[in-house]
């Protein structure tokens, strides 16, 4: 494969994988959270606003996180407070992230529609020592910026965190079995409320590197459903860390073919363009029939079409 | 921000002086509606207010702006406007279609103009126009294809959807009419909302030897011009003059001229020769389309590609060239325009 799909493999993969690893924490928690867009397109816009105004990408992406965390608390208000059913709370918070972020770039930035300016820093890429030497891998793996190797390192953090300390065993309890949790003493409302604030972590590291790693711009609603392929992610990969993170870079290899491949191969756009979605449904069918076959061993709590 | 806020007090401002002084009668009176995006959209409702202002200079009209906060709003607020004695209510955007004619079925005596919109006719006290962006798209390929250092350019569109085909056949015929060597790459990001695939498009093309791209795809063109100025290469705008969005990598943009349009509307009242219920294109002849030339592309085309512009308009209107639009081609028809050149493949498997 040529390294240059692969190198933009790497990039198109990063916001999901932030992406996911929010979505998949609140997963193993026992929590549908569809508000990963909603999370994503605050960060985005509060991360460039920021930037414009300050001139710092450090300030700019802590500003992203924060927005997408306070996000997160209101989903975790009207769900855990309120006892608002998640999967209505978090449409709900979506189109209100969408209608906010697109009311503040008129209000505060006097822009409709799409915010640019010359004076926001970019983030440099970085050449890694002795990989960026090896042949076809050291033009994938290297000149990428820090955020993208910030995702892909993520993965065995969040892996560490879930398998082998007591509070990612917690995390499982609460997801896997809610009543064993309580009786156990395990604070079951705090258990939420923290995976569901790490998930506006995540989903403001992947909203800042949209509009200020891959783009240095925004646009209203530029998430334009990456959330979603995350749950896709997490869902065909029952939320391990590892594979859905391989999932999502599946995901991300499937569009650059997409991209790349028109211009290459003289093929029809449009069928080039199924790729993405045709991997999403073929993963799903997988995941079904798993599912079917291994349905009397699992008495516990799942996402997954029963 | 600044500019938008002034504009809006200005707007404010003279719609209460207006309301509270009396007219003199023999003084136009023009009111413009704006469409969804309001003033200070540095897009259609700025550059349209620039025509109100030529016209004020021109025939002394005085102009109101009216700004509906939202689409559920333009057939009250046109509707008001056509209670206070304006002599055109002008308005844009295909969201104002179906709230101007039913207005303007209420005021059978009231003339309206709407700009850049489709081919129907509106109503008998209606005019509209339609901006012949295949014309623009035209003129934007020849210069990629006079200016382009690799012989290669890239069109990215939106959806593969017929309106964006019109732009790029247009964008091909000027590129091959320039030069019939050059190679112009289409592609298709499948989506008007996404900066980052708009990048990721463009940076295949570049990646392909492509150093021109014409942008035309809603808010995934500003991931385009992103792409341009990351890879210091160039991008071409469309609709409104993008040029600011990337000093010295948007090489142009294809400007629909609304300001025109809605000038030449005012214009027709003055003289008395209103022409409702018709539908008047306005291409490159008419000056309804443009390649936007200002201080953030100075120097970028050269001289002799600009002189061009003229010599372009001047076949043009006189039949000598025609550019061909896309809904005019027959399925597998060979040959467009004229002078005839051969039919994209793309374009000749798709019809």
């Amino acid at each position: 494969m040529d390294s240059d799909i692969a190198f933009s493999a790497v990039r198109i993969s990063t916001p999901l994988i932030f992406a996911a690893m929010g979505g998949l924490l609140t997963y193993q928690a026992g929590m549908l959270n569809i508000a990963l867009d909603g999370f994503m397109i605050v960060a985005a816009f509060a991360a460039i606003a920021v930037a414009y105004v300050t001139g710092s990408l450090g300030i700019a992406l802590l500003a992203g996180v924060f927005f997408s965390v306070v996000m997160a608390a209101l989903l975790a208000l009207f769900n855990l407070r309120f006892r608002a059913h998640i999967f209505i709370a978090g449409i709900a918070v979506t189109f209100l992230a969408y209608g906010l972020t697109a009311l503040l770039l008129k209000g505060l930035l006097g822009e409709d529609g799409v915010f640019s300016a010359n004076t926001i820093p970019t983030f440099s890429t970085i050449e890694i020592p002795l990989i960026k030497d090896i042949p076809w891998i050291g033009r994938v793996l290297s000149g990428h910026t820090i955020l993208v190797y910030l995702a892909y390192l993520s993965v065995p953090v969040v892996a560490w965190f879930l398998y082998r300390t007591r509070w990612g065993l917690r995390v499982r309890v609460v997801g896997e079995a809610e009543d064993a949790a309580l009786a156990a003493g395990v604070n079951v409302e705090r258990i939420k409320l923290q995976t569901m604030l790490l998930s506006g972590v995540f989903c403001g590291l992947a909203g800042a590197y949209l509009s200020l790693g891959y783009v240095s711009l925004f646009a209203n609603k530029m998430t334009n459903e990456r959330g979603l392929i995350a749950l896709a992610a997490i869902f065909f990969a029952k939320g391990a860390p590892f594979p859905t993170a391989l999932v999502a870079l599946l995901f991300g290899t499937a569009t650059a073919l997409s991209v790349r491949l028109p211009q290459m191969t003289g093929a029809a756009p449009q069928l080039l363009q199924l790729i993405p979605y045709v991997v999403t449904v073929l993963a799903l069918v997988v995941v079904g029939i798993r599912n079917a076959r291994s349905r009397s061993r699992h008495g516990a709590w799942r996402f997954d079409v029963q | 921000m600044l500019k938008s806020i002034l504009g809006r007090g200005l707007a404010v401002a003279l719609a209460i002086g207006l309301g509270s002084s009396a007219y003199a009668q023999d003084k136009l009176k023009v009111a413009m509606i704006t469409s969804e995006s309001g003033l200070g959209d540095r897009s259609f409702n700025d550059m349209m207010v620039e025509g109100m202002k030529k016209a004020e200079a021109d025939f002394g009209a005085e102009y109101v702006v009216i700004q509906p906060r939202a689409v559920s709003e333009f057939q009250s607020a046109i509707a008001r406007a056509a209670g206070q004695g304006f002599d055109i209510i002008i308005g844009s955007s295909f969201d104002m279609i179906k709230p101007m004619q039913e207005v303007a079925k209420a005021f059978p005596d009231q003339k309206f103009g709407l700009v850049d919109v489709g081919p129907e006719p509106l109503g008998p006290n209606v005019v509209s126009t339609v901006t012949k962006d295949w014309e623009g798209s035209f003129l934007v390929g020849w210069i990629a294809a006079k200016t382009t250092k690799t012989g290669k350019i890239g069109f990215v569109g939106g959806k593969d959807i017929p309106i964006i085909h019109r732009f790029f056949i247009g964008y091909y015929y000027g590129a091959k009419m320039a030069n019939p060597d050059v190679e112009v790459f289409e592609s298709y990001s499948g989506t008007f909302t996404d900066p980052a695939a708009g990048k990721e498009y463009t940076l295949a093309l570049i990646n392909e030897g492509s150093d021109i791209n014409y942008a035309v795809a809603g808010s995934t063109s500003a991931g385009v011009i992103d792409a341009a100025k990351e890879t210091n290469t160039f991008a071409i705008g469309v609709d409104s003059n993008q040029n600011y969005m990337a000093p010295g990598n948007v090489l142009t943009s294809m400007m629909k001229r609304v300001d025109t349009q809605a000038y030449d509307m005012i214009k027709s009242i003055a003289d008395g020769d209103f022409k409702g219920g018709e539908v008047l294109y306005y291409g490159l002849a008419e000056d309804g389309v443009a390649a936007a030339m200002d201080e953030y592309n100075d120097g970028l085309i050269a001289e002799d590609v600009l002189a061009d512009v003229d010599m372009l308009k001047q076949k043009i209107l006189t039949g000598e060239i025609v550019v061909p639009n896309y809904f005019d081609l027959e399925p597998g028809q060979k040959e467009m325009g004229k002078p005839p050149m051969a039919t994209p493949p793309s374009v000749a498997d798709a019809k």
